[in-house]
């Protein structure tokens, strides 16, 4: 993580990313847009949501299930049309060499979005570091990306608000 | 970068009408909290309450560090109206949002 993948310039954020992190991006990008597409029940559907994408549809109201149902069955399907503009937005611009503000927003929202997803499934914590992970094993890839997403959003966060 | 510093305060959102029934409590303060998540980033929290809110960044960094110590933090207040739609605001950036009545 060298802290160079993105620089202010003017108005807008440059992109420093290697092949094989744009290739690692679009396969996850891939694999949540399907995610949503095929777990992600109707506005009427009530419950049956895949656990790893409850994150991205929480409830409004804690104690107040009729309420809470009323504002899924309003707002489910916009969010999830949000979700995956977010993700188209990245999956277009995978490839530029620099992002304008609402790109930028949308890079935020969808590596975000690829974090609370595998962050749910990996049951991640507070005190979860990358410190202890091995590179070279297989079954640390997940906790890897879920890493590697983080310090990219960061180095993003930091490019953009400089 | 000043495009997006800009763009924390003059963005207009979509206004959308979420809820029409209930009108005789539309009028009751009802408070957003934010919990803390172990996921969301410090600075990405941050970022969120300055753009959706137009928050100063020591007043955004200050709401953060609520949410992350006292397990959350109110962040907005209004209407029922008001605070669902800034709810929703909150779920589209990926926040652990809530709404309640400001008792």
């Amino acid at each position: 993580m060298t802290g160079t993948r993105f620089g202010a310039r003017g108005s807008l954020v440059s992109v420093h990313l290697a092949d094989w992190e744009r290739r690692l991006l679009t396969e996850l990008v891939s694999e949540l847009r399907s995610n949503l597409l095929h777990h992600t029940p109707a506005r009427d559907g009530g419950d049956g949501l895949d656990p790893s994408l409850r994150r991205l549809f929480p409830p409004a109201y804690l104690s107040d299930p009729d309420r809470d149902a009323e504002y899924q069955r309003l707002m489910r399907d916009d969010l999830l049309a949000e979700r995956l503009e977010h993700l188209d937005q990245l999956d277009v611009t995978l490839e530029a060499d620099h992002l304008d503000d609402a790109q930028v927003v949308a890079w935020m929202q969808g590596l975000n979005e690829l974090r609370l997803v595998l962050g749910t499934q990996l049951d991640i914590s507070e005190e979860e570091g990358p410190a202890d992970l091995d590179p070279h094993d297989p079954a640390q890839r997940p906790r890897l990306r879920y890493h590697y997403l983080g310090g990219l959003l960061a180095e993003l966060i930091d490019a953009a608000t400089a | 970068m000043p495009g997006l510093r800009a763009q924390v305060v003059t963005e207009t959102e979509v206004v959308r009408e979420p809820v029409t029934e209930d009108e005789h409590d539309t009028d009751s303060p009802w408070v957003v909290l934010v919990w803390n998540d172990p996921i969301n980033l410090m600075s990405y929290v941050v970022f969120v309450f300055q753009k959706l809110f137009g928050y100063s960044e020591a007043k955004a960094t200050q709401l953060m560090l609520d949410v992350h110590h006292k397990g959350r933090a109110a962040v907005a207040w209004g209407t029922r109206e008001q605070a669902e739609l800034d709810v929703y605001r909150l779920h589209e950036y990926g926040l652990w949002a809530t709404m309640q009545k400001d008792d």
